[in-house]
């Protein structure tokens, strides 16, 4: 990889999630409600009200599991909920699986209550997309996405689910790829991606 | 303008916490030219054009991620991760660093990051720690912040000639809101004017005494309002409301008043020079466990030559399975630690922990983990009273006053992470002495096998390598000493 011995970096979970977090802030339609870790309000999920002022919307317990992005849709009523994982094998772990759906079926249903909340309205009836983000390295294999999925599927019941790679290139710039569950649909974020 | 933009590295514990700052500061610079772009897609980059300086900035989230995590960062690191730290490396050089936070500041919360200002402090590190000053509890009631912090803060700054300070965001009405309170901008606007005289090849500190003693204003202005909370009495309290002090503890801080100003805040006197009324509230305390050696202390208190500051220890008691296992576990670690001679014995049994009215075990003690002695001479004649193992080996006609912190945690090694690291770091300053009146500073855990100090590999446990720095003596279950000083067991 041709970088700076000064910038090497690793393909932690932590830059996975940025650069996806990029990307999302690089849409025009699409805002982050939640993330972890932030500058702060690191157990807050925000929304926003009409004029797009900022406002609380739930707020994670201590003990209760807590997704890594949460972003909106408005333009397409959707909301996506993602788990992230430094590698895809990691996401793969019967633990892991068990976790991260978990997260997402119970923020959905903690969600889809908030209808009252000004910061919220309308969107407790959005579609929910279950997200799966992963990294993958220059020298990395492509992910067996066949299997993946499929393991998430069967816990996941209705909810669609979306996987997005940060993978990087051999410069050393990342890219984030897209694949939806079954392919084809218009793209959510970027380039459809190719394992 | 022709000369070369200097850089700042901003080192972070995450990406969002590092452009965060970084925008936060950017606003403060309402007449720059920013260009904005990310190395690699993804390391934030910011060429800033300022009428006299030109600046580069670039983010570095978590510090995990990194191959050449500079060393000197490293060094703070061990300490505690900051939330933001800034570096130079043309001279190697950490140019300042700050710890944030949005946790509610209630009990032990605000006092879990003091060992960032701890290590900052000694590294001679400006540092600043954001806190709410308001918090939703679970409850739903608002909490204010703990003062520990704030006086801890004092305390570095004068130690050490160095900024060390709290700032306070959020209000009563807007709890947890960075936007509301000063603190934010107070810290932003900081932050800027340092990194321009970076810019500008100044001193850091160069023309920002002014700053300083705004800062150091609202800080104490906030201690004074919040102090009786959490301890009945704080010498030369008359300070807090002092016209001058805001401005004495910033010359200090910027090193303007050349290291000739010294500040009696937290010189704690002895027994007799306590205010009377005060004074005569001290008396021997009762007991939720016995402990033989605090009962010495306590009725020290009765005797003019102790006194404790506040009685507001909560005792929250254990389930039995666990305290079983704990003191199986501390069995575990007796019976694999270095044999010291004489023998220290292992004593821990379930049966002396009180039953609770709920059916679970008290751990407390005594209702204090503070109590500050006239003599360490007492202290020691104390321990060897209680542990006679330790006859002999103690220095008994050591006069200076001396401070003694309690843990009574079960939980092996639990005394080296939070709260009791963040805990020990800030009273340890603020109870343990100052350059002009020094203390004793003695750790004491009743229900910790010794087993759990591993002193050669310190540096790899931020709450050893604090523990061992700021206490001269630690006492462990059955009266096992280690001297810091020493660096032995006793």
């Amino acid at each position: 990889m041709a970088v700076k011995p000064a910038l090497v970096y690793k393909m932690k979970e932590e830059v996975v999630r940025w650069r996806f977090e990029l990307q999302l802030l690089s849409s025009r339609d699409w805002w982050i409600a939640f993330t972890s870790p932030t500058a702060g309000t690191w157990k807050r999920l925000m929304g926003r009200d009409a004029r797009g002022a900022e406002g609380e919307v739930y707020r994670f317990p201590r003990d209760e599991g807590r997704p890594d992005v949460v972003a909106v849709n408005d333009a397409r009523r959707t909301l996506l909920i993602v788990e992230a994982k430094d590698t895809a094998p990691k996401l793969a772990v019967p633990d892991q699986v068990r976790k991260s759906c978990e997260v997402v079926t119970n923020l959905a249903r903690s969600l889809s209550t908030r209808g009252a909340n000004t910061y919220w309205g309308s969107r407790a009836n959005y579609e929910v997309l279950a997200g799966l983000l992963w990294g993958r390295s220059c020298t990395a294999e492509a992910t067996d996405l066949v299997s993946l999925f499929a393991l998430y599927r069967r816990l996941l019941g209705a909810v669609r689910l979306i996987g997005f790679e940060t993978r990087q290139q051999e410069d050393g710039n990342l890219v984030v790829h897209e694949f939806p569950d079954g392919g084809g649909g218009p793209a959510l974020l970027i380039q459809r991606g190719s394992s | 303008m022709t000369a070369a933009a200097r850089k700042i590295e901003l080192w972070c514990d995450s990406f969002r916490e590092g452009t965060w700052a970084a925008e936060g500061i950017i606003r403060h610079w309402p007449e720059a030219v920013v260009k904005r772009g990310y190395r690699f897609g993804f390391i934030p980059h910011y060429r800033i054009e300022l009428s006299s300086t030109r600046l580069e900035l670039e983010v570095f989230g978590g510090y995990g991620n990194w191959t050449d995590l500079p060393k000197k960062i490293r060094e703070l690191l061990d300490w505690g991760k900051p939330d933001l730290v800034a570096y130079d490396r043309s001279t190697d050089t950490v140019l300042f660093a700050v710890e944030e936070t949005a946790a509610v500041p209630t009990g032990n919360q605000a006092l879990q990051r003091c060992e960032r200002m701890h290590g900052a402090g000694i590294m001679k590190v400006p540092f600043w720690y954001l806190l709410t000053q308001f918090g939703t509890h679970v409850n739903g009631g608002t909490r204010q912040a703990s003062p520990w912090p704030a006086l801890m803060a004092v305390a570095l700054t004068t130690t050490f000639r160095t900024p060390n300070l709290v700032l306070l965001y959020s209000s009563e009405l807007s709890p947890e809101d960075y936007a509301a309170g000063e603190g934010t901008a107070q810290l932003f606007r900081m932050l800027a004017k340092m990194m321009v005289n970076f810019g500008t090849r100044k001193n850091l500190l160069d023309g920002l005494d002014e700053e300083l003693k705004n800062q150091f204003a609202s800080m104490l202005r906030f201690v004074g309002a919040t102090y009786s909370k959490v301890t009945d009495f704080l010498p030369h309290a008359e300070l807090l409301a002092d016209g001058t002090t805001a401005a004495r503890l910033a010359r200090i801080a910027s090193g303007s008043d050349r290291g000739k100003t010294s500040f009696p805040l937290l010189e704690w006197p002895l027994f007799k020079d306590l205010p009377a009324a005060f004074r005569e509230k001290q008396a021997p305390g009762t007991f939720i466990k016995a402990e033989p050696f605090l009962a010495k202390l306590e009725t020290a208190r009765g005797t003019g030559n102790t006194y404790t500051l506040s009685k507001k220890t909560g005792a929250r008691p254990q389930p039995e399975e666990d305290l079983r296992s704990w003191i199986g576990q501390q069995r575990r670690l007796h019976d694999g630690a270095e044999r010291l001679s004489p023998l220290v014995e292992f004593k821990l049994k379930l049966s002396d922990f009180p039953v609770s009215p709920s059916g679970l075990r008290y751990v407390a003690t005594a209702k204090n983990v503070l109590y500050l002695v006239d003599s360490a001479g007492l202290v020691f004649a104390a321990l060897e009273s209680v542990f006679p193992r330790l006859s002999g080996r103690l220095p008994l006609g050591n006069s200076s006053p001396a401070m003694v912190y309690v843990s009574n945690s079960v939980t092996p090694g639990r005394i080296f992470g939070d709260p009791y690291t963040g805990q020990f770091a800030a009273f340890s300053w603020i109870f343990g002495g100052t350059n002009t009146a020094p203390r004793v500073r003695v750790a004491y855990f009743p229900h910790q096998s010794h087993g759990v100090l591993n002193p050669s590999r310190s540096s790899q446990n931020k709450g050893q390598l604090i523990f061992l720095s700021r206490a001269d003596y630690l006492v462990f279950h059955s009266g096992a000493v280690y001297s810091a000083k020493e660096k032995r067991w006793l």
